[in-house]
């Protein structure tokens, strides 16, 4: 544990104490503000405010940003040999992928407590569901928790952080667009399938409508339990190759 | 033409027989996956494989064993084989939780809960002899609102013991089931609730539609009501007097309104009250309601001693009359035995004077709207609603109905034209010459009634009247739809229907709109399009120049 502790605390000193992490934090307010102006000012005297507008809107941006806030964590220090490094320090690798996954995860968090202006804002001027919201909340923190493991999944795969962002892309539009097979598949029941098998599925059928079930938390757990376990075995192997 | 030799070397056979055999086993047992079992295509790729491993080694066993029991294989097979064991554990805890389907309603109004009044009412189909089939329609594309409303499904499901259970089709796959919904398919409605039988077949005329909307909860436990109540209303449709065909689909017919009534459950049937009057019998036992549209002669004394008997009875009468230029016009105001019955038992009679309404009419004045819909009854409570068209009613050519202000029992107006409209009593003129104009020495002044109730407290015998009866027919209630609301609140009313099916929705909270003014919102994008982000990159700014500076 402490060495987890020390892999997160090395990472968030590396996320704080760059001006990349608040230009980030920075770009993603102004996204995220725009929709939700967009969102007010169409909702006003029509209709009432969607709770879980911004969790929705994330789901979206998450297939960019988990990519970029990953493809640096194993690949850069693979490209620049710092890898050895951990690898011959007295930490397993388990604690440097598990120090790292979290370091990003907290990251994110702190992104998604940045929003939560708009909800206090929303609490002044109407009654939204707080407690729907609440909900909506959660599914996307661990829906991102998720996401961040696949990134650093492909990040332990390769020392090109491009190529690293570029797959975890593709595979977590993949798994974005669970949503549309219906477009493609015309048998229902194949469809349901492939539903529950992506991302979307286990989000915007619950945590977006407000209710928690701990299916989709098993889910979001597991995914992210093997992405891990896959990126520990991927480390590892640069013992034995 | 130089010939060249291609020589190929004992490692590179080998090589070209592991390609061949990893990929022959691998593609093999996919397609074993595929096609659910061993077909020939399948065990012709296995042994490929097969074949192809077997050249492999007898090529280069040096490298086979090399492969198989080298420190990279031991590895890779270790790593492989881990992560698909923990693949497997946090399938199968997936699996184990998705069965127990352990769910938190967040919503503040608990929308993804069964309320007490749900469970009050699954607990009636307990005693019921069969069992009830939800039967929704869902196409591959609809597969988000599928999962959100399987969710309410299985809700049901489970606190019914099963009695209510869930069947989901699609239409893709079960083109001849399908086919039997295909007309309420194509009206937007896609859920059903029906009986079913010991086979789970769906038992013919028990099927109710569910208008699903954001309720899922109201909508279905309506529905389920109205399934409980099924069979229960039959409302009969008088033919003796030549009225229209209630089963007839043209457009003067009645078949769409007849198909309404079904539809909710109630059991609609011909009636012919000549003959019974003929034969000295009675209406049925069983009518909760009879309906006389359109009839084209008047009653003789003999049937309203028919219908007499039955309102002593308690019965429910849905009066329509046109106007008629004959000698005998239904309920002609002077001439009518069954007009006098009404006027001296219920307080209600039919006018001779046709509606002319300048202010509240469509194409002429004599086709009416219906200016004043009263909502303090069950009849006009869901007609004419400022800013809902479709709860519009239309009248053509329509006798005022005369409500007596001192009645001998309770009655009412239910629709009232406007102040500007008057009753023409020249039919000759209207008729004939189309002309209409108002006399106030021979016409009567407006406001007056289009649709009026009386209801006897004591025999709790009930009555609508309707001075057209054009109006319930198909071609007039398809569009808009206030005058078949106008037919089926009324025969609601006038059973008891309306009660029997009528669930208490537990309290939905609005979320209320939101009201804000353009400073207001001026303000919100100010703090969070420019200090929010603003904020964020004086910190990124901050922490360059600390660190520049060091």
């Amino acid at each position: 544990m402490r060495a987890i502790g020390f892999i997160v605390r090395r990472e968030l000193g590396q996320y704080f104490a760059s001006p990349l992490a608040y230009v980030i934090a920075a770009a993603f307010l102004i996204l995220t503000g725009i929709q939700f102006n967009n969102d007010l000012a169409l909702s006003i005297t029509k209709r009432p405010v969607n709770p879980a507008l911004i969790p929705d809107l994330l789901a979206q941006m998450l297939i960019l940003l988990a990519p970029l806030l990953t493809m640096r964590l194993l690949a850069e220090e693979s490209r620049e040999g710092t890898i050895e490094l951990l690898l011959t320090a007295p930490i397993s690798d388990t604690s440097i992928v598990i120090g790292k996954f979290l370091g990003a995860w907290i990251y994110y968090t702190f992104l998604l407590l940045l929003t939560l202006p708009y909800q206090f804002i929303l609490v002044n001027i109407s009654s939204p569901d707080i407690s729907h919201t609440f909900a909506a909340y959660l599914g996307i923190w661990l829906y991102g928790g998720a996401t961040l493991a696949v990134g650093l999944m492909f990040s332990a795969m390769t020392e090109n952080q491009i190529v690293a962002a570029f797959l975890s892309m593709i595979t977590l539009m993949t798994l974005y667009l669970g949503e549309s097979v219906g477009q493609i598949v015309a048998n229902t029941d194949l469809a349901a399938f492939i539903f529950n098998l992506v991302l979307r599925g286990h989000y915007a059928p619950s945590f977006a409508v407000g209710v928690v079930r701990a299916e989709d938390i098993i889910y979001f757990v597991g995914m992210m339990t093997i992405m891990l376990f896959i990126a520990i075995r991927l480390l590892e192997s640069r013992r034995w190759r | 033409m130089q010939r060249r030799n291609v020589a190929l070397s004992r490692g590179q056979i080998g090589q070209l027989g592991s390609i061949v055999g990893g990929l022959g086993l691998l593609i093999g047992l996919l397609g074993a996956i595929w096609q659910g079992g061993i077909t020939p295509a399948v065990i012709g790729l296995l042994a490929l494989g097969i074949v192809g491993l077997a050249l492999w080694y007898s090529m280069t066993p040096q490298d086979v064993k090399a492969f198989v029991q080298g420190r990279q294989t031991r590895y890779s097979t270790l790593a492989f084989f881990s992560t698909l064991i923990m693949i497997g554990i946090v399938t199968l805890a997936y699996i184990f939780v998705r069965r127990e389907s352990i769910i938190a309603d967040s919503t503040t109004d608990y929308r993804f809960t069964l309320s007490p009044q749900t469970h009050d009412l699954l607990r009636q189909f307990e005693r019921t002899p069969n069992r009830v089939e939800i039967t929704a329609f869902y196409f591959a594309t609809d597969v988000v609102n599928r999962e959100i409303d399987d969710q309410y499904y299985q809700l049901y499901e489970s606190a019914s013991n099963g009695r209510v259970y869930r069947h989901l089709v699609d239409p893709v796959a079960d083109p001849a089931f399908t086919e039997r919904y295909k007309d309420i398919l194509n009206q937007g409605i896609h859920v059903f609730v029906s009986y079913v039988d010991e086979t789970d077949s769906i038992i013919p005329g028990t099927t109710i539609p569910v208008d699903l909307t954001d309720r899922q909860e109201y909508d279905l436990s309506q529905s389920l009501r109205q399934l409980l109540a099924a069979g229960r209303f039959k409302v009969y449709f008088d033919t003796g007097a030549d009225e229209p065909d209630p089963t007839s689909n043209a457009q003067q017919g009645f078949s769409l309104i007849n198909g309404y009534l079904r539809t909710n459950g109630i059991v609609t049937a011909p009636l012919n009250i000549a003959n019974i009057a003929a034969s000295q019998g009675q209406i049925p036992t069983d009518t909760a309601a009879l309906v006389i549209a359109q009839p084209r002669r008047d009653f003789q004394p003999a049937e309203v001693a028919v219908l007499d008997a039955y309102l002593k009875r308690g019965g429910a009468l849905f009066i329509a009359a046109d106007a008629f230029l004959n000698n005998t016009p239904f309920l002609g105001a002077e001439t009518s035995p069954f007009n006098a019955y009404l006027w001296n038992n219920f307080g209600l009679r039919m006018s001779n004077a046709i509606i002319a309404d300048p202010a509240s009419s469509l194409q002429t004045p004599l086709d009416v709207i219906g200016a004043a819909a009263y909502a303090d009854n069950a009849i006009g409570r869901n007609l004419n609603i400022e800013g809902d068209p479709n709860s519009r009613t239309q009248f053509r050519i329509t006798r005022a109905v005369e409500v007596d202000s001192t009645p001998p029992v309770t009655n009412g107006s239910v629709l009232m034209t406007t102040d500007k409209a008057w009753g023409e009593t020249d039919l000759e003129a209207l008729f004939s010459r189309s002309e209409y104009t108002f006399d106030p020495a021979k016409d009567v002044p407006g406001p007056l009634t289009l649709v009026a109730w009386a209801h006897n407290q004591q025999t709790n015998a009930k009555i609508v009247m309707v001075g057209d009866g054009d109006f319930m027919t198909n071609g007039m209630v398809s569009s808009p739809g206030g005058n078949a609301l106008l037919v089926l609140d009324s025969i609601g009313w006038m059973t008891g229907y309306t009660e029997a099916v009528s669930f208490q929705p537990k309290a939905y909270q609005t979320v209320p709109m939101i009201f804000v003014g353009g400073q207001m919102l001026d303000q919100i994008a100010f703090f969070t399009l420019i200090i929010m982000p603003g904020l964020m990159f004086a910190l990124a700014i901050g922490v360059y120049l600390r660190r520049t500076r060091r």
